[in-house]
């Protein structure tokens, strides 16, 4: 109760703001790392050619597929990491200057990045529901 | 002890003020959501995993022996295995993210340091497991162009 009133707001001591640093830093690698990876995406996207399916509409509408798909996941996964950058960057930049500004802005984008990633992961679990709806509809219809 | 306290902190000049609770608190709302649909998810894979391998194992008794010797030397249940060490791993690892949302609403709620610090340092080790595991991906992805 007494420690209470001796912190009637959180601070941050050194040993949070070591952790803290420690998930910004950790962050930042994890948004390099998943540009990487989407540079990669591309590239495996664009240069390597689709497999050849014979008849040449098969093969356009294989490659438009391929196309459409990495467009998606690649502003997905752009946003993400651009969050988790911006969060991890302010985040830094606030512990260093001790600027409480920028660390609140920091912590308000690392928010917004599990926020993405909970709305993501909303998302792929209606279109999952309903493809077991589907499923299962195409099975009692096909009974 | 109460000066001994805010004179630890009067160097330190970042406080949890609203605006900061405020993105906290959705942090702790969000990463809660996401760990239990993780395990939630784990769960049902474990299911599938066990299920599957049953049918495997049913199909395997229903093919014919010369075909079925190839199945025979990988039994049944190492697929319900993978996948039980896989969900197991990918659990472990959200498991910090849902520590990181406890601690911190804890912390919010109570102004409990102790529980400020916990909450960060799991923040802290799910970001070092995920980013580790993305970079084993990425280099495997780089050795497989070549």
């Amino acid at each position: 109760m007494e420690e209470n009133s001796i912190l009637p707001e959180l601070s941050l001591q050194e040993n949070s703001k070591t952790n803290i640093a420690s998930v910004a830093q950790w962050a930042f690698i994890s948004a390099i790392v998943g540009f990487i990876s989407l540079a990669i995406s591309a590239y495996n996207t664009f240069s390597i050619k689709a497999p050849d399916l014979g008849d040449p509409t098969l093969n356009n509408t294989n490659q438009g597929g391929r196309i459409f798909g990495f467009l998606v996941t690649a502003g997905i996964s752009l946003l993400l990491n651009i969050t988790l950058l911006n969060a991890a960057t302010n985040i830094k930049k606030g512990l260093t200057t001790t600027d409480q500004g920028h660390f609140n802005y920091g912590m308000s984008k690392l928010a917004t990045y599990f926020q993405i990633t909970g709305i993501l992961l909303i998302i792929a679990l209606v279109i999952v529901a309903l493809a077991v709806l589907i499923i299962f509809m195409a099975g009692f219809g096909a009974a | 002890m109460q000066e001994h306290q805010t004179d630890q902190l009067s160097d330190l000049n970042l406080q949890a003020d609203s605006d900061l609770r405020q993105s906290l608190g959705a942090s702790v709302k969000w990463s809660k959501f996401i760990a239990i649909t993780v395990f939630i998810f784990c769960i049902i894979f474990i299911i599938l995993g066990i299920m599957a391998s049953s049918v495997f194992e049913q199909l395997i008794h229903k093919l014919p022996s010369d075909k079925a010797r190839f199945f025979k030397d990988f039994p049944a249940g190492i697929f319900a295995a993978v996948i039980f060490v896989i969900c197991g791993a990918i659990g472990f690892v959200y498991y910090f993210l849902y520590n990181f949302s406890a601690k911190i609403k804890t912390a919010l709620l109570t102004e409990d340091q102790e529980s400020f610090n916990t909450g960060f340092n799991s923040l802290k080790i799910f970001f070092i497991v995920s980013t580790v595991v993305s970079i084993l991906f990425l280099l495997s992805s780089i050795i497989s162009l070549f």
